[in-house]
């Protein structure tokens, strides 16, 4: 018999397309680790995860393989503090470097597989999108039109004051 | 309608934000909701519940799905379509049915004109964005910087839903204003807000003041003496704290803050409103007794519970003054130090030209849970910016009578650095029979390593000797030795460690004391090393660094004297 980390199973993306990974790997997701959990029997049955297409599907995948022996996260006191940094290592940024549809897509499949690593890594990705960018640079880069009025953008402004000299 | 006309419970599940414009034509943002279908014969119609998202003023309605008309498109459904963004106009009441003048943008909302809508969405111009869920989209605005959330709730109305929340809990927790009119009435507009009065955590006070000419306009016949004579921002306190009331945020530290100012007499926490107030003029003068007296009045007048009390201090006469003003006994009892139950108080010494690193603070917990902790700096801030040990002093003189006057079950030492003499007075005065401790991120510095015994060994011989301990949480005490250019350093419990009956903390604390004590032998008997070779010629010297490095790399505990950055591992 095979060991844990041997073992074969079989994910099927929302798009039908059946892939096949080893185990180790498709665990990095708390989604698929407790399904095999509750289920038993890992490799029998094809997995389905209904909100994840194949493409998107090979590229989480990708980097659970990266990440497949990466220690779980520390639970000490200066967790929340870490969270803070949007630091990124440098192959998680190349890993990164795709185009705005495939990103959020990730981010959503880290969501929806429950990945905490990788959607932290998403939503920093993010973040340094927006970071030091003005509202008009943030509208340019994700593709967004303004859509306040006049007196609505005078409004947010004067509440946006508030926070002046905390 | 025939049931396979029904749109897919995949869409109607979810929520829909949004953007109306009410009869005043003002806009605003709406959560859309599927709320329930009726059948007449072959027709059934698809209702949703409508309720403000933002403004509450706004009531809730259902409307039949005719009634809706959506002016932008709606994103795809491939992932998630409850955060499709939508655009009503002209919602009414749920019997009139609305303009809906269609242009090639504009839809009634039925069922199979929602499902026309996603088609037409798949351009590439929908912003991806778009897609994500609250909870992510607060993720991210968490992870910027708090700089940045102001320009994030500009960049549309999308975006002002999901970061305003992040904005209030960032920027508008921590509130610093003046007793002026322009400041107040910013704290009356943001206690009135419908979101951001919930994020509101502590507000202080500014004890500043202008002073000479400014001080006599002020308190004798112009404006801002006026507005403060006739009690007028006690009465806009009234409102900012029943604005509070209302919304049900009673956890709301009150109290004040001191002006700080650099090296250069720049002030470094001017406080809302300051250049409003002031303008260009410095305050000069301190009213701490004013600054109290009109919490306490305004608490008293609107009723506001004043048990979260809150005071960031330059100076220890604030503190002075907090006692003083306590003639209804708010905090202390008997007119001493003795403190009231069910208090929450933090009291905060700034170091010198700093707004950021505190030399000590104190977070009071009395009632049942009857708590006190005590804080300062870790090393790694203190190293860069120590401040003088009798400054420490003084400020751990101005509270000791809340050391006298009441006991405390459980103590907690955490983020402090402190060199022999502060340690001492420190441990003198929490000399109480604790039953709880925590010690955590402490450094004890022997700067001068003669004086024995040594300053480790005495911090847990003081807790050791304190029998009545039942539990003892300790994790990351360092121990420092020598001057900051030729410093050795270990941390002890890396990981936490927990003692859980009065029997285990002795045991623990014995462990801890002879790995201690060890550990300052080893020191002894390295710095004697070091000396000698310090000795040899110049070419043995240099033998003896690598010597030295390889000591550093093996144990990574040692920090060599040519570590300008102090590696503690």
């Amino acid at each position: 018999m095979s060991s844990t980390d041997e073992q074969k199973i079989i994910l099927v993306s929302s798009d039908g397309v059946n892939i096949e990974t080893a185990r180790i790997i498709a665990e990095r997701s708390m989604l698929i680790k407790n399904m095999i959990d509750d289920l038993g029997n890992p490799g029998e049955e094809p997995i389905p995860i209904m909100n994840v297409s194949e493409a998107v599907l090979r590229k989480v995948l990708e980097w659970c393989d990266h990440h497949k022996k990466d220690a779980p996260p520390e639970k000490d006191e200066d967790a929340e503090s870490r969270k803070k940094t949007t630091d990124i290592e440098e192959w998680d940024q190349k890993f990164m470097q795709v185009d705005q549809e495939m990103l959020f897509e990730i981010i959503l499949a880290a969501n929806y597989m429950d990945i905490k690593a990788l959607l932290d890594v998403g939503c920093k990705t993010v973040a340094n999108m927006i970071k030091g960018k003005s509202p008009e640079e943030i509208r340019k880069t994700f593709n967004i039109q303004n859509d306040f009025t006049p007196e609505e953008e005078e409004q947010i402004r004067r509440e946006n004051e508030w926070a002046e000299d905390r | 309608m025939t049931s396979s006309d029904a749109p897919s419970p995949l869409i109607l599940a979810g929520d829909f934000i949004a953007s109306p414009h009410t009869n005043e034509g003002e806009p605003s943002l709406l959560l859309l909701e599927y709320d329930h279908r009726i059948t007449h014969g072959d027709i059934t119609s698809q209702h949703f519940r409508i309720r403000p998202l933002f403004m509450r003023h706004l009531p809730s309605t259902t409307l039949p799905a005719s009634h809706i008309t959506i002016h932008t498109k709606m994103t795809a459904p491939s992932s998630k379509p409850d955060s499709a963004i939508a655009r009503i106009s002209n919602v009414r009441s749920a019997s009139t049915n609305v303009n809906s003048s269609k242009t090639s943008t504009n839809s009634t909302m039925s069922p199979s004109k929602i499902s026309h809508n996603y088609g037409i969405s798949q351009q590439p111009s929908t912003p991806y964005y778009f897609k994500l869920p609250l909870e992510i989209f607060t993720m991210i605005a968490l992870l910027c910087d708090a700089k940045d959330l102001p320009n994030l709730r500009l960049v549309c109305k999308h975006f002002l839903s999901f970061a305003t929340k992040s904005f209030g809990d960032v920027c508008l927790s921590d509130l610093r204003h003046h007793l002026t009119k322009p400041s107040l009435e910013d704290l009356v507009s943001i206690t009135a807000h419908h979101i951001f009065a919930s994020c509101v955590k502590s507000i202080k006070f500014s004890t500043a003041r202008e002073t000479g000419i400014n001080r006599w306009r002020i308190f004798d016949d112009l404006e801002e003496g006026d507005f403060r004579q006739s009690g007028q921002h006690v009465d806009m306190l009234v409102e900012a704290l029943g604005n509070l009331k209302r919304c049900g945020n009673l956890k709301v530290f009150l109290g004040s803050f001191d002006k700080v100012t650099n090296v250069v007499h720049t002030i470094l926490n001017k406080g809302h409103g300051y250049d409003k107030s002031y303008g260009v003029s410095e305050t000069e003068a301190m009213d701490a007794h004013g600054t109290f007296s009109a919490i306490s009045k305004a608490t008293r007048l609107s009723e506001f519970p004043f048990k979260y009390i809150s005071a960031h201090m330059s100076s220890t006469e604030t503190f002075r003054h907090l006692r003083d003003v306590d003639k209804t006994e708010i905090i202390f009892s008997d007119g001493s130090f003795r403190l009231k139950p069910d208090l929450s108080v933090k009291l905060v010494f700034y170091q010198s030209f700093s707004i950021h690193e505190e030399s000590l603070a104190l977070t009071i917990q009395t009632g049942t849970t009857s708590e006190i902790r005590v804080e300062g700096s870790r090393w790694t801030v203190y190293r860069r910016q120590p401040y003088p040990v009798s400054k420490v002093l003084h400020h751990l003189a101005a509270i000791g009578g809340i050391f006298h006057y009441n006991r405390f079950k459980c103590l907690t030492l955490n983020n402090m650095t402190f060199e022999a003499e502060s340690s001492g007075r420190l441990l003198a005065l929490t000399r109480q029979s604790y039953q709880h401790l925590k010690i955590s991120h402490v450094t004890l510095w022997d700067s001068n390593f003669d004086p024995e015994p040594d300053l480790g060994i005495r911090f847990l011989t003081h807790y050791k000797k304190c029998l009545g301990i039942e539990t003892l949480e300790i994790s990351n005490l360092w121990l420092i030795v020598g001057l900051p250019r030729h410093n050795k350093g270990h941390r002890f419990a890396k990981q936490k460690i927990v003692a859980r009956d009065k029997v285990e903390v002795q045991r623990v604390l014995a462990d801890l004391l002879d790995m201690v004590e060890g550990w300052y032998n080893k020191v002894r008997e390295k710095t004697s090393n070091d000396e000698n070779v310090s000795r040899q010629t110049h070419e043995s010297e240099s033998e003896s660094e690598d010597e030295e490095d390889a000591d550093y790399e093996e144990n990574g505990y040692w920090l060599s004297s040519r570590d300008k950055i102090f590696r503690f591992r």
